[in-house]
Order: C-alpha cells, then structure tokens, then sequence
C-alpha cells in the first residue's frame, strides 16, 4: 500500500512539476521590466524594437565598441564589481544608460565620481501632462545628436536629477516645465512649499572614450510608454547602428522569475545537442521499459486453482503429478 | 483498463489546470509589491490641469496682450496649445485660446498699421492713409466681434477649469479699453490727414546725373521744392536711396539743392534715388509733407568667371589638386582667392588668371559627397564671386581572402587564416576578432597574409558560436571590413559521455528487452503446458482417482520420453497428443519402434480409455522391462 502511496505521490508531483514548469513559459510574466511581459509595465516592446539582448554584466562582458548597455530601475544592491565593470565598459568607448527615479543609482554616480544625483522625490505637472499628472510631459530638449527630431517625451512618475558640482562634461539634455513640481508629501497634488520647476531630467556625460547618459525615470520605455509621444524616436537615437544590451543582474528577481530562468536554463542544456536526442532516447526508454515491468506473468499455483475447482481431489496425487512434470519439463 | 485510463487522464487534467490557477494566482499577487517606479494611466484616473496654474497663464496672456507684448503673448498662445485638456474639455479651452489668438494677431497688424498711417501722412501719402485707415476700422470692428465672443466664452471655461472668473473678465475689460485706445488713435490720425487737406501743397522734384555709374562713384542730386506760393527756402530735404536715407540737404533762397553722393561699393544692377521733406516746427501746420519723383540709376560694376576642373571622387588621408581660371576681362587688382574643403580653408595665389592648389582629405571622414567652395573677394569694381562643387569622398574595397573552419571541437585550436589582395599598393592591416566571448587580433605580414590561432574553451557546449572578424587597413584609403557568421562547435567531452551512457543503456535495454522476450515464450509455453497438463491432471485426477495402480507405468512412459528427448532431440510437447507424439518419433528409434507404439497405445488408454485389460497391462510391463533392460530411461 504504501508503494501505491509512494507512487501516486511521485506521479502527482512530476505532472504538477511539468505543468508548473510549462505554465511559466506560456502564461506571460507580469514582472517589472521582464523581457517577456507584455502588459504595461514590462519591456516586450522595447526588447522587440532594439533586439535588445539581456546580459549580467558581472559575469558575461561585452565589447564597448558599438554597442549600448542599459541599467533601467536597478532593485538591489550594486556590487563594486558590477560598477567597476561598468566603468570599464565606458572608458572603453560604450555608451551606458542608467534609468532611475528612487535614487538606488547614487552609490554609482559617486563611484563613477559624477557630480549628479537622482532626488528621490517624484516630479509631478499639473499642467503639461499626459492623463494624468504623475506623467509629465518633457517639451524643453536641448537639440543634439540624442534629441534629433524629438519634440516632446512623456515620462511616468519620475524624479529629478540634482547636479552637485557644475561640470563642464555634464550637458542637459531635457527639462522640464516652469509648472512642475516635487511631490515632497505623495499626495499627488501641489502642496505650498513644494519645489517647482524647471528640473533637470536627463543629462549626457562624457566618460573616458564612451558616454553615460542618466535618465531620472526608469519607465520611459516600458510597453504603455514607449509608443508615446517621441519617446520611440529617443530610443531610436540612442541605439542608432549600435547592439543593445540589457544589465538584468540589477533586479532582484520574485520567486516565479527565478523558476522560470531555471526552466529556461534546464529548457536550453536540454535543447544542446548532446542531451537532446539523449533525452528523447531514454525518455521512450523509460516509457518503454515502466510498460513492460506492468506486464509481470503472474504464473499461478495450478494445484491450488484445481482444488479450487475440484474440492474432492486428492492434493498429495495432484502434487506427485506436477513434480513429475515439472521434472520431466526441465 | 479503459475506466483506469480515463481516471488517469481527468487526474492529469485536473492537477495541471489547478497548477496553473495557483501559479497565475501567485503571480499577480507578488508582482504587486515592486510597482511603485510608474503608474498604469489605465487605473488611474484622467486629470484636469492644475487650475491654479491654468488661471496664472491665461491671466498671464491677457496681462502681455493689455501691455501690447503681442509677439510674447503669441508665444505664450502656443504654449497653452501644449497643455493636457481632457477629451471632452478640449473644444472649449481650444476654441477660447484661438479667439484669444485672433484678436493677439489682428491686434499686432493695427498698431504695425497705425505706424504705416503715421508715416504715410507724415510724408504726405494722404490717399495711401486713407485707405488703411479704412482697413484699420475694419479690423477693429472684427477685433470687438471676437472679444464679445471671447465674453460669452469664458463663462464655460472658468467653471469648468475653476478659473476665477473675476480675474478674467477684469482682463477682459481692459482689453476693451485697449480697442478703444486704438480707434481714438485712428480717429486722430484720420483728423490730421484732414487737417492736411487744408495745408498748402507742396512740390519736389529732383534729378539724377549720371544715371548709369560704376559701383563707389558719385551721384550729383539737384532739386527744388516749391510751394504754391513759391520756393521754400532753408528747408531740410532728405535724400534716400532705395528707402534708406542718404543724406539731409537744406534748400537755397531759390528752394534749389544740389548735392553729390558717393554710391557705396554695392553690386545690384540698379538703385532708385528720392528725396522727401517733412514739415518741422511751424511748417508743420503750414505745408504738406511731400515725396520726390524716383530716379533709377544704373550701377555698373565686374562679375568675374569662376571655372573649376572636374574632380569626381577623393580618398581620406589624400592630397587631390584643384585647377580653375578666373576670368574677369580685365586685370584683376588682387593676387588672392580662397577656398575651403571640408575643414580646412585656405588662400590661393592668382598667376596668370589660374589657380591651383593641393588639397588635404582627412583620414577620419566618413564617406559621402562634400562640398568644395571657391570665394573670390569683392575690390571696388570687382564684384565677389562663389563658386561649388561637390566631391564625392569614398574610400577603395579591400579584396581579401579567409578561410575559417566550418567546424571546431572544443579544447582543440584551429586556425583562420586569410591575405590581403594588393592591388597597386602595399599596407598593412590590423585583424580583430571576437569569437566565444573572446577578441583575438593581428597584424598582417610582408605577404599579406594573416593567421589567428582559435581555441573554445572546455566548458562551450555543443553549438554555434558566432564571430565578427574585422580588417583595419593602415592606409585610411581603404575600407574596414567586417565579416560576420558562425562555426559549429563540437564538445567530444560531454557528446562522448551523454551519448555513450545512452548507447550503454540502449544495449541494457536490448538485452532485457530479449531476456522478457525469451522469458514470455517460455512463460507462454509453460503456460499452455500449465493449461494443458491442468486438463490432463484434471483427466488424469479422474482416472487416478479410479485405478492408482497405473502409476508406476506412467512414471516409466515418461523416462522413456525423456531418454528419447536427449538422444534425438525431439520433446514431447504440451500440445501434442500421444498419438502426434508417437508418429513424430516412431521413424527415428529404430529398434524400438514397435515397442514403443505398443507401448503409447496402452498408455492413451489408461488415460483416456475407461478401462484397459490385464493382457495389457502385462505387455505393457514387458515392454518396460525390455527397455529398462537395454538401459533406456531416465538414467541411460
């Protein structure tokens, strides 16, 4: 009985290990920033128009030349490695974009020694918005190559980027209206006392061979955002002729993006050649050898289905006789 | 077995689609947490503008325009234009902003009419004033049509946006004083151009000697001015050339001036000269003001001939030259022209009416058609000149050859090598390669040729790995090439144990399968003997249960069997009949042949017959004891 339990339970999980694993791929992810999600807030559209690549630049490298690599609303603690690599990545001649609106870029920026910071606060605009007033819309850009036939973007609860220390290696990009301000309190409208504009949004530093340019709103490029307004052609200049890559190692990942990565990671040594046809190989196998072991020849004790049918047989004669057969028979 | 399938479908059905629910459910719960870096405008609701704000700029606008600031107060119409308005909200802030923008535009046409007014009646264009004067009211009046309407207007916007309406109309209403301001200037420009008509006329009239003159040289202007009641005398005339004034004269006793002017060094075909007076002081309320006759004068100057040789193509990091003739008909007063070519700008010497220079391309320019321009200065007479071309900058292909694995294995290194084609001229080169994570470069050799020693490391599953090679030529002239593409790479190690394992297991399974194989034929034999030697227990049970004292003779039957079975192999089978047997074996026993038969018939009848006889019985035992006399049993 307990073999049947020990059996019935290994089946159930395998199925629901199957399904689970299964569901993780097809139903799209609703994570933050995730390559495959495809409701507002996840970047399926900005990977789509880009051929964005998702790296973790701690442990692979990229060639700077030629390409760009985006930090977008970092979530966790940054390694000095990472930073030290990103660095390198820079004054090496790449271009790094770093997005965020709660200030968890600072410790970069002061490693970097940039003499920027992003507040914090959320820059809201009560009167050049787009629905509602925690997304403002962007109309003073400062024309460069970045900004080439864009006239306006629209953000999305964004904060404001501070510079420390004037640098003549830091040069604006865009900022925003007179009308603008800090939402100190989070209460979504304008209190007295409030900061109000204009305030820096992004800004293009020149780093070594390369570039960094801060954003402060990480969400200029998720799904509902970047078909918005001039924010795509913004995009389109960044990434002009250049491989676009995606730091994915700054988001702290919710138990379903873990599982999900480790069917993925299963899912792809599996699709390698030495374990793909191996797999299917032993997979018809195992198939093959459960059914056989179901079919087990039951050779029942004759004497006993006699004497089961005749009741008045003498079962010391039917014994003598089957082993006589049987010795005969061997 | 079909009910067990079905159970076992509706199971797995049931765990996976319960599975997937609880994954779903998961998933938006703890996605929840991290969304406080943006909103979802589709659950958030749609906003207003910031009405305090909103009232800041639309007062602000109405401040600017009551000031006459129309040129800020249009910029600021524009940036309204930009600020989010609700759906259904939009037609009324548009229509009031474009009202607000009409009246702005028509307002600025009036004041820059009303300065055109003044002009024209302070030079005695009465006609010319009269006439925009009457355009003037009309536009006033479409101006006071657009304010009652801008009236009518703001009472929904202010509501609406929570304007104060107060605010507004106050602005309103100095925008009405504004209107009025301005029809009681008209009104006082119209009663000077009347008063104009009763003053005395005036005439002016001028000549111009020469009417044809080079470019610098000087222009003898005479005139009169003259009333009804004669010369004015001491009067101050204004001499203008093409509208711009040149210079004040006074007039003699006779009313007569004459003045010589120096034409400035301009090179337009033509100048208009006129001359104008405007009562000052007294004279004002005693004369009409009054503009000369025009006279065209012809301005001669030299426009010299530029021509340029053809160049069609240059190459970055290379001198190209520049030939060209300047012509002009006559000797030129300068030896120097200029050119400029893409970021250099230099001075030609003039020899012989040519020029000629060596130019620099630089080696950091893209490709693409570039502009070459020639200036040659403006001298007195000498009119300047321009002249362009474009060239187009390209940079020679390099001709290469590669040879690059199509395969690798990994651990193992291999080699891609390639040259250089030289066409006229011999360079080197830089190769840069980036493979498996990795960049590998070279330089080329006195042949041209180049080799990179690959190696993919251990841990490379088996797959395609992509390359970017790269050749740099020295020589800027040249272009870069990038080759792109992919090489298999095979890992023995991990084909080697994955599939190996597999192979071993296939033939552990083969065996076993055989074993099962053998194993069920022997099982299915044993069985049919099972089933057939149940019937016969079952008959022989029967008989035996009747007369046991047969025992001893089935017991020597089947050693004889089994002494045949050995000596010539053939058994006697479940599913074979004593008789079926006997015919099988009868013609290989030789001597024993009779024997057996005998013996096989009385056997069948004690197990099939109901009764055998005693004669049998002891012919039976003969032939036993014949047999075991001749050692055939179980023990031969």
């Amino acid at each position: 009985m307990w073999e049947k339990i020990l059996k019935s339970l290994t089946l159930t999980s395998i199925i629901v290990l199957i399904s689970l694993s299964i569901a993780s791929i097809i139903i799209p992810s609703s994570e933050d920033f995730d390559e495959r999600n495809t409701f507002w807030n996840g970047l399926q559209k900005m990977y789509e128009y880009t051929n964005a690549i998702s790296i973790d630049f701690e442990i692979q490298k990229i060639i700077p030349e030629g390409t760009v690599l985006l930090i977008i609303g970092p979530s966790k603690n940054i390694s000095e490695i990472r930073i030290e690599a990103w660095k390198k990545y820079v004054e090496d001649g790449g271009i790094l974009i770093l997005m965020d609106e709660i200030g968890n870029i600072n410790p970069i920026l002061s490693k970097m020694q940039l003499n920027i910071e992003i507040d914090g606060h959320f820059m809201l605009d009560g009167l050049f918005y787009h629905w509602n007033w925690k997304m403002p819309k962007i109309t003073n850009i400062i024309e460069s190559e970045l900004t080439l036939n864009v006239n306006e973007i629209i953000l999305n609860l964004p904060s404001i980027i501070k510079i420390k220390n004037l640098d003549s290696k830091i040069k604006v990009i865009a900022y925003s209206s007179s009308f603008s301000f800090l939402d100190l309190n989070r209460d979504g409208i304008y209190t007295d006392g409030e900061p109000m504009g204009p305030f820096i949004v992004i800004v293009e530093i020149d780093y070594g061979k390369g570039k960094i340019i801060v954003f402060s709103d990480s969400s200029i490029f998720i799904n509902n955002m970047i078909d918005l307004s001039g924010n795509k052609k913004l995009l389109e200049n960044i990434v002009r002729d250049k491989r676009v890559f995606i730091d994915i190692g700054v988001w702290q990942l919710t138990p379903q993006q873990n599982f999900r990565n480790t069917v993925i990671w299963v899912y792809n040594i599996i699709s390698t050649i030495e374990f793909r046809y191996v797999f299917i190989i032993l997979t018809i196998t195992l198939i093959y050898i459960t059914i056989n072991n179901r079919r087990k020849i039951e050779v029942k004790y004759e004497l006993e289905e006699l004497l089961k049918k005749h009741k008045n047989w003498d079962r010391n004669l039917l014994k003598i006789l089957k082993e006589e057969r049987d010795r005969i028979g061997k | 077995m079909k009910e067990k399938i079905k159970l076992f479908t509706l199971t797995i059905i049931f765990l996976s689609t319960l599975s997937v629910l609880i994954y779903t459910i998961i998933q938006s719960t703890i996605s929840i947490q991290f969304l406080n870096r943006h909103i979802n405008p589709s659950l958030e609701i749609e906003q207003n503008p910031y009405s305090k704000i909103l009232t800041l700029i639309i007062i602000g606008t109405y401040d600017k325009l009551i000031l006459r600031k129309y040129d800020e107060t249009i910029e600021t119409i524009r940036n309204l234009i930009k600020i989010y308005i609700p759906e259904r909200y939009k037609y009324i802030l548009n229509r009031f902003i474009q009202l607000t923008n009409n009246i702005t535009e028509t307002l600025k046409e009036i004041e820059q009419t009303l300065i055109e007014i003044e002009e024209s009646t302070s030079i005695g264009r009465i006609n010319y004033a009269k006439k925009l004067i009457d355009n003037t009211i009309i536009k006033l009046i479409y101006v006071n049509t657009t304010l009652n309407e801008l009236l009518r207007a703001q009472e929904e916007l202010t509501r609406i946006f929570n304007i104060p309406r107060i605010e507004l109309l106050n602005r309103l209403d100095k925008l009405r004083l504004l209107i009025d301001e301005l029809y009681n200037k008209i009104l006082e420009l119209s009663s000077r151009i009347e008063k104009q008509i009763y003053l005395k006329e005036t005439f002016l009239n001028i000549n111009v000697e020469p009417k044809i003159i080079w470019t610098g040289g000087n222009i003898t202007v005479v005139g009169r001015l003259y009333s009804i009641d004669g010369p004015l005398n001491n009067k101050m005339i204004k001499v203008l050339m093409n509208k711009k004034e040149l210079i004040n004269v006074e007039t003699s006793i006779e009313g007569e001036f004459n003045t010589t002017i120096k034409i400035p060094y301009i090179y337009i075909d033509e100048v208009f000269i006129q001359a104008i007076y405007m009562p000052k002081g007294e004279d004002k309320q005693l004369y009409k003001p009054i503009e000369s006759n025009t006279i065209k004068v012809n301005i001669l100057y030299i426009k010299p001939e530029l021509s340029i040789q053809t160049i069609r193509e240059v190459y970055p990091g290379k001198t190209f030259n520049v030939r060209g003739f300047i012509e002009a008909g006559v000797p030129l007063p300068y030896t120097n022209i200029y050119v400029s070519w893409i970021e250099e700008r230099k001075t030609l010497n003039i020899i012989n009416e040519s020029f000629e220079a060596n130019l620099y391309t630089p080696i950091n320019v893209n490709e693409g058609v570039y502009v070459l321009k020639i200036e040659v200065p403006s001298w007195e007479i000498f009119a300047p000149t321009i002249k362009t071309i474009s060239i187009q900058v390209k940079r020679l292909p390099l001709n290469f050859e590669i040879q690059i694995p199509k395969i690798m294995l990994t651990g193992l290194t291999s080699q891609i090598t390639g040259r250089i084609i030289y066409g006229e001229e011999k360079f080197n080169a830089t190769i840069k390669l980036k493979y498996a994570e990795q960049t590998y470069e070279t330089n080329i050799d006195s042949n041209g040729e180049f080799k990179i020693t690959l190696t993919t490391p251990i841990t490379i599953l088996t797959s395609h790995q992509e390359y970017e090679l790269t050749i740099i030529p020295e020589l800027p002239w040249y272009k870069s090439v990038k080759l792109n593409g992919s090489i298999l790479v095979i890992n023995i190690f991990t084909i080697l144990i994955t599939y190996g394992f597999t192979l071993i297991t296939i033939i552990i399974m083969i065996k076993k399968i055989m074993k099962i194989k053998l194993k069920k034929e022997i099982v299915k034999g044993e069985k049919e003997e099972i089933i057939m030697a149940k019937e016969e227990v079952e008959i022989i049970g029967e008989r035996l249960l009747i007369d046991s004292k047969f025992k001893w003779l089935l017991d020597s039957f089947w050693k004889i069997v089994l002494f045949i079975k050995r000596v010539i192999g053939i058994e006697f089978k479940a599913s074979m009949t004593y008789r079926e047997y006997l015919k099988i074996v009868k013609e290989r026993i030789g001597i024993f042949k009779e024997a057996f038969e005998k013996l096989t018939l009385i056997i069948e009848k004690i197990v099939y017959a109901p009764k055998i006889s005693e004669e049998e019985v002891d012919e039976a035992k003969k032939i036993v004891e014949e047999f075991e006399y001749r050692n055939v049993g179980e023990n031969s």
